[in-house]
């Protein structure tokens, strides 16, 4: 050991670094990538969650009284108005409509994430339910007069609630809402009367994954997370040494078929993706007790729909690389825009809206919703076409473009 | 004219700026084993890689058994043999002959007698079930050229056959080469050995991608009055002859 052979070792490598360009890229590069994704990825809450506010609230609050028997009506009290007013509309984007079915079917559609229901009564009834807790016993004329003596027994209290209807499959999405709407109802209703708590006025209901845990929904996104990892990193190391072996020449020289070659990875590689995703299944329902609402069978498919494409994605980039060592360095490059972006770990909704479309040209974006669509709303093939229609445009690109590419290696022009 | 296996004219093929092969002419006839020698970087294996397919030439053409290069009929008729090893490490000898018979399209009974035949000229019989990368790299060699030869091929295109492999071996594939010869089996082979060379039915001595002599080793040994294919080379390199 001595100085000068550390020093020889270290110009050595530091020599080997310089002439391969390659690497030297990604040694600046990374870094860079690196804090980029996970500064964005963390930057925030969920914002613009798709919200529809349905708000059938009259605004009249109609009390009734003693003496003379009857109803007394006190208008201009708009209490559902006051609270939507409040609404954060940075985490929530109030779309509104006048048909509670409808916003509902939007839910279940999954183009919105949330429902508010305001009922016809809200105002009334809310009102009435203030009264009863604070055992007033009288409320002043609206016009002037004298006061009237409330009677509390008959006031009705079955509307004073705030329907909220929520799609649960994305447990952190369900969260935000749940604690926007909070917020503004402590503000709105808290502050102004102590005696009543927002959850007495908030009646939360699920329309998908009730009771959904967070591994509930980070399940189906590591399925195919796994997915993505292990058959990108066996496409492009068995496919770049069948270049170096000397193997693919043989076989460019025989009379098999570009697409031969491809089809037959395809085939095996397929089938390794199905096996994993079966292993992830099983493990996450025998030991996390995840729960899977819909079909298993549709889950599988989506995954080997997805290695098909990651395949063709893996022959391209074996195309590009000369070797394995290059090839390897591909792979950190597309998983960790997958992890960070595609909605995995922290929902799209949570990243700036500027890198929202980066997110929408990440294939895995689409086969982990299609998953936890499947898996969690208990989604079927229509349902999740658009994603399945995206994964299809994926396979059928990277192929084609990976099966011509290989021709052309085959017969270089 | 003569019915040539392997006819190429004015072959051209440039990487870039540099003119790798360079208007280049040979023909093969049948049963020959044809050298193409030649320093390293003089354009050997671009030469291989054209007549067998794996390349396009920018200019000239290439028939093979008077098929176009292209033509799916061709590759059942030949064998190429890279310079890499080219078998599969992870599979084992049967394995890799077995894959690359179905590659030509070869039935489960065509494939056990071709197995048997050549595992045993390759001396690999006993080595049947043992994986290719636990193979010493001689028989890693025969190994490959096994698969060359697991269907029959007509033309045999051999990139530096035998470059790394011990005198024995060499000796035995030689035989080997003669052997096919007898069979009418045409091989273009590439070298640097002179040794082999002048084993060769015919050379053509290939500099900086362009043909500088072809004929037989004796009769270019005695046109330029030297004594060894070392010394035919050195004299066209300086432009003596």
């Amino acid at each position: 050991m001595g100085a000068t052979m550390i020093l020889a070792m270290a110009r050595n490598i530091l020599l080997r670094l310089v002439h391969d360009r390659r690497t030297l890229g990604m040694i600046f590069v990374m870094p860079i990538i690196f804090i980029g994704l996970f500064g964005f990825a963390f930057a925030g809450e969920p914002e613009d969650i798709g919200t529809v506010v349905v708000n059938l609230d009259t605004g009249i609050a109609s009390i009734p009284v003693k003496e003379p028997v009857g109803n007394i009506t006190i208008p201009g009290l708009n209490l559902a108005e006051g609270i939507i007013d409040g609404f954060d509309t940075k985490t929530l984007t109030l779309h509104f409509s006048d048909d509670v079915d409808e916003a509902l079917k939007k839910v279940e559609n999954g183009e919105a994430w949330a429902v508010v229901y305001f009922p016809e009564n809200f105002t009334s009834h809310l009102y009435g339910k203030l009264l009863k807790i604070m055992k007033t016993g009288t409320i002043p004329d609206p016009i002037g007069g004298q006061d009237y003596s409330v009677d509390l027994q008959n006031i009705s209290t079955s509307d004073a609630t705030i329907d909220l209807r929520i799609d649960g499959s994305n447990t952190q999405v369900a969260a935000a809402i749940i604690q926007s709407i909070s917020e503004t109802l402590s503000k709105s209703v808290e502050e102004s009367h102590p005696d009543l708590s927002f959850s007495d006025v908030l009646n939360i209901r699920y329309v998908y994954g009730e009771n959904a845990r967070f591994i509930d929904f980070f399940a189906p996104g590591i399925m195919a997370l796994v997915v993505t990892n292990i058959t990108i990193m066996l496409t492009i190391v068995s496919f770049v040494r069948e270049k170096t072996n000397g193997t693919l020449d043989r076989l460019f020289v025989s009379p098999m078929k570009s697409t031969d070659i491809v089809l037959g990875y395809t085939v095996t590689f397929s089938l390794v993706a199905l096996f994993q995703s079966v292993e992830i299944i099983a493990v996450g329902v025998l030991l996390f007790d995840i729960r899977i609402v819909g079909s298993i069978a549709l889950a599988l498919m989506i995954i080997v729909l997805y290695a098909i494409g990651l395949l063709g994605l893996g022959f391209l980039l074996s195309t590009i690389a000369k070797n394995e060592f290059q090839a390897i360095q591909f792979i950190p490059l597309i998983i960790l825009p997958s992890i960070i972006l595609a909605g995995v770990i922290w929902p799209i909704e949570s990243m700036p809206p500027i890198i929202r479309p980066v997110s929408y040209a990440i294939p895995l974006t689409y086969a982990a919703e299609a998953l936890r669509s499947v898996m969690i709303r208990g989604w079927g093939p229509l349902e999740i076409g658009v994603d399945i229609l995206a994964l299809i445009i994926f396979a059928v690109l990277t192929f084609s473009l990976s099966i011509l590419i290989m021709r052309r290696k085959a017969h270089q022009s | 004219m003569a019915d040539y296996v392997v006819e190429a004219r004015g072959l051209v093929r440039r990487y870039g700026d540099l003119v790798a092969v360079d208007r280049l002419d040979f023909m093969v006839e049948k049963g020959e084993v044809y050298g193409l020698i030649g320093p390293n970087g003089s354009g050997k294996t671009t030469v291989i890689k054209l007549v067998c397919g794996l390349l396009k030439p920018h200019a000239g053409s290439v028939r093979v058994l008077g098929m176009q290069v292209a033509d799916p009929k061709l590759s059942h008729q030949i064998g190429y043999m890279p310079q890499e090893i080219a078998i599969y490490p992870d599979l084992t000898v049967h394995d890799n002959v077995r894959f690359f018979g179905e590659v030509y399209g070869l039935s489960k009974k065509e494939v056990e007698k071709r197995e048997e035949e050549l595992l045993d000229f390759a001396g690999l019989t006993e080595k049947r079930n043992a994986l290719a990368s636990t193979l010493s790299g001689g028989l890693k060699h025969r190994l490959s050229f096994a698969c060359t030869l697991v269907h029959t091929p007509k033309v045999l295109f051999l990139d530096e056959p035998t470059v790394g492999v011990d005198p024995e071996l060499r000796f035995s594939f030689w035989e080997f080469f003669y052997d096919l010869r007898k069979k009418g089996v045409t091989t273009i082979i590439t070298t640097h050995y002179m040794d082999e060379a002048r084993k060769c039915t015919r050379v053509g001595l290939i500099r900086r991608g362009k043909m500088v002599a072809e004929d037989h080793p004796k009769k270019l040994m005695e046109k330029t009055g030297t004594g060894s294919l070392e010394d035919v080379f050195l004299a066209f390199s300086r432009g003596e002859a």
